[in-house]
């Protein structure tokens, strides 16, 4: 498979193309500002030395007592744009211009093109996630005076994992409607539309469904423990659906050894720390978020694999003919 | 006895119950200019998908050369040099680099791909401008270009999907001497769609007429056209028995009535009995005249305009 000089060419037009710039200084401000924003809150005097991991992570999730977002919030927030941005025209845009029949023209096979177009999209999110990562972690160090632990390297190493991952099954959605829709427009609202489905609506319908499966309407003046309990583990399962939902998990449970259980806020959506006991170590830290992080994987990989078998089953005709 | 380089049998491809390309046997030698010629909807271009291996037929076989399009594609585009309509090259990219993506696709070697692309540029004439954004390239550039990024990989068959629309005539002639030249100095085999009848006349060897997904006609130009002989009488006095007696003439395939002119289409040249008929029922004749062409032809299959 001649895939190489396919992969060479999509980095280079994705390093060239306007949007690229525009999208690393998104994620790269938004962590800047939050960490020089977040180090005055959170490090306001000397930290004992057992307690400078957690307040140092603490840089990039925020705390409770700011109001300002975080840095983990933001990629929350950009990395789906992030994530369409590379992806929504990449298949599409080429079908129409003619280029997509030239290049199938050529002795290479589809998968050869497809992959070229995945694998290159996947080493730009590696880029940007790694390096606005890197880059807002020395900033912290500068300002907070201390550097993370090597098991809170660690920690920040698998948040960049986990952001990669969320960002790339964006990627993955953008890709999917570049290859099903053929105007370009189409596929970036289907894809924006999906973004805002799960961002803002789906916290809504998880509410309706999670209130009318617990019966809540039907109790007066107070529902039964029962019922508030079905409540929140049925609204738990449905908003599992967002890929946020499980970034948020994933990134807050890596972030946050101090966190034991999260629960989720139905009426403000966000988590709340329970019992504090002692920090998680790593391992267990990453055995709480596997359920989340594997969903994450999974998805975009069934998401990807579609795309795949959609593209090679694909008829590309000129679109003048 | 030259070389088949493309054969079709029975090539067929249907979309639902729209049949694209219905029954399509073709035969093309080693160097020949074929010319396909119909219009939008025709087939021609599913017929150029089909044997690209980038649309599996219906049913029906292909070859390109002595390699069967269906199980071995990637073998067959090897051979076959493509040239789209809209060129689809990249216009970010300069037409060097662009020379040079389709080169690494095709596997050619570092060593020669230098020479091969400066060659390329020098045949189509785009000499000074390698270092140029395509993106600032007339259409007859762009056009030229992408036969450069077609022959690439020195393919033996060149196919071009209506290479000359929405270029003038300044640039179409440009474009097709050098395919001209390709076929008859290099020897490489082109198949080329058209519309537009001078180009196919001049330049081409063969033609086959496309109508609804079918042959109509193919032959050498020369062959279908001798097929196709337009008698135009003037005379005074055109009459019923006249067109009677004419439509009895051996060859005569269709009298039509244009005020005083009679036009008479017929396998064969039939000024001297036409005249003869006339003088013999007392007609006079100002005028004979006899039109061979592909236009009447191409306007005989399509019902266009006919053009004397």
């Amino acid at each position: 498979m001649r895939i190489t000089p396919i992969i060479r060419k999509e980095v280079a037009d994705h390093l060239s193309s306007r949007r690229f710039p525009l999208l690393i200084a998104l994620v790269l401000l938004s962590g800047l500002a939050t960490s020089y924003l977040g180090v005055q809150s959170i490090v306001k005097g000397p930290i004992k030395e057992t307690e400078q991991t957690i307040a140092f992570l603490r840089l990039l999730t925020g705390s409770e007592e700011t109001q300002i977002p975080s840095y983990v919030y933001f990629i929350g927030l950009f990395g789906p744009i992030v994530g369409i941005a590379l992806s929504f025209d990449s298949v599409n845009r080429e079908v129409s211009s003619g280029s997509m029949l030239k290049l199938l023209s050529n002795p290479i096979y589809r998968d050869s093109i497809i992959l070229g177009k995945i694998i290159a999209g996947i080493l730009i999110i590696l880029l940007i996630v790694f390096s606005s990562t890197g880059i807002v972690t020395g900033f912290n160090i500068l300002l907070a005076g201390f550097g993370p632990t090597i098991e809170g390297t660690f920690r920040i190493i698998y948040f960049a994992i986990a952001s990669f991952l969320y960002i790339a099954l964006w990627f993955s959605i953008g890709l999917l409607f570049s290859i099903v829709f053929r105007r370009t427009t189409t596929s970036a609202l289907a894809s924006l539309a999906v973004w805002v489905f799960f961002s803002i609506f789906i916290y809504l319908v998880a509410d309706i469904i999670a209130t009318e499966v617990a019966g809540l309407r039907y109790y007066f003046p107070e529902p039964p423990t029962s019922a508030k309990w079905l409540y929140y583990v049925t609204y738990d399962a449905v908003i599992r659906f967002s890929p946020q939902t499980l970034y948020s998990e994933v990134a807050g449970y890596i972030l946050s050894p101090e966190i034991l259980v999260i629960y989720f806020n139905p009426y403000g959506g966000f988590y709340l720390p329970s019992l504090k006991l002692r920090p998680l170590s790593l391992d267990e830290s990453l055995s709480l978020v596997w359920p989340s992080f594997s969903t994450l994987i999974a998805s975009f990989v069934i998401i990807l694999t579609l795309s795949i078998l959609i593209f090679l089953k694909m008829e590309v005709r000129p679109s003048w003919a | 006895m030259k070389r088949v380089m493309i054969k079709t049998v029975n090539l067929t491809k249907k979309y639902g119950d729209f049949t694209a390309v219905k029954d399509l046997n073709l035969e093309v030698y080693e160097g020949e200019f074929f010319c396909l010629l119909g219009p939008n909807g025709a087939g021609k271009t599913t017929t150029f998908l089909m044997l690209l291996g980038l649309t599996r037929p219906t049913y029906g076989s292909a070859w390109i050369e002595d390699c069967d399009i269906i199980r071995n594609p990637l073998e067959a585009r090897k051979r076959v040099g493509f040239v789209p309509e809209v060129p689809g090259l990249y216009d970010d990219l300069t037409a060097r680099e662009n020379l040079t993506f389709t080169a690494e696709l095709n596997g050619v070697p570092k060593s020669v791909r230098e020479k091969r692309i400066k060659d390329l540029l020098d045949k189509v004439d785009l000499k000074g401008w390698a270092d140029v954004k395509v993106g600032k390239f007339s259409r007859g550039m762009k056009q030229r270009l992408a036969i450069a990024d077609a022959l690439i990989k020195e393919p033996k068959v060149l196919m071009l999907d209506e290479p000359t629309a929405g270029i003038d005539p300044k640039g179409s002639e440009e474009i097709l001497s050098l395919l001209e030249n390709l076929s008859r100095k290099e020897g490489i085999t082109i198949l080329m769609s058209s519309h537009l009848l001078h180009h196919v006349e001049k330049y081409g060897d063969r033609i086959a007429i496309m109508k609804k997904g079918e042959i109509v006609a193919t032959g050498s130009i020369s062959s279908l056209v001798k097929e196709e002989n337009i008698v135009e009488i003037d005379l005074e006095g055109v009459d019923e028995a006249l067109i009677s007696e004419l439509n009895r003439l051996d060859g005569v395939k269709e009298v039509e009535r244009r005020g005083n002119k009679l036009i008479i289409v017929a396998q064969r040249d039939i000024r001297r009995e036409v005249f003869d008929v006339a003088s013999k029922i007392g007609k006079k004749v100002i005028s004979v005249k006899l039109t061979q062409s592909l236009e009447r032809i191409y306007a005989k299959y399509f019902r266009e305009e006919e053009i004397r």
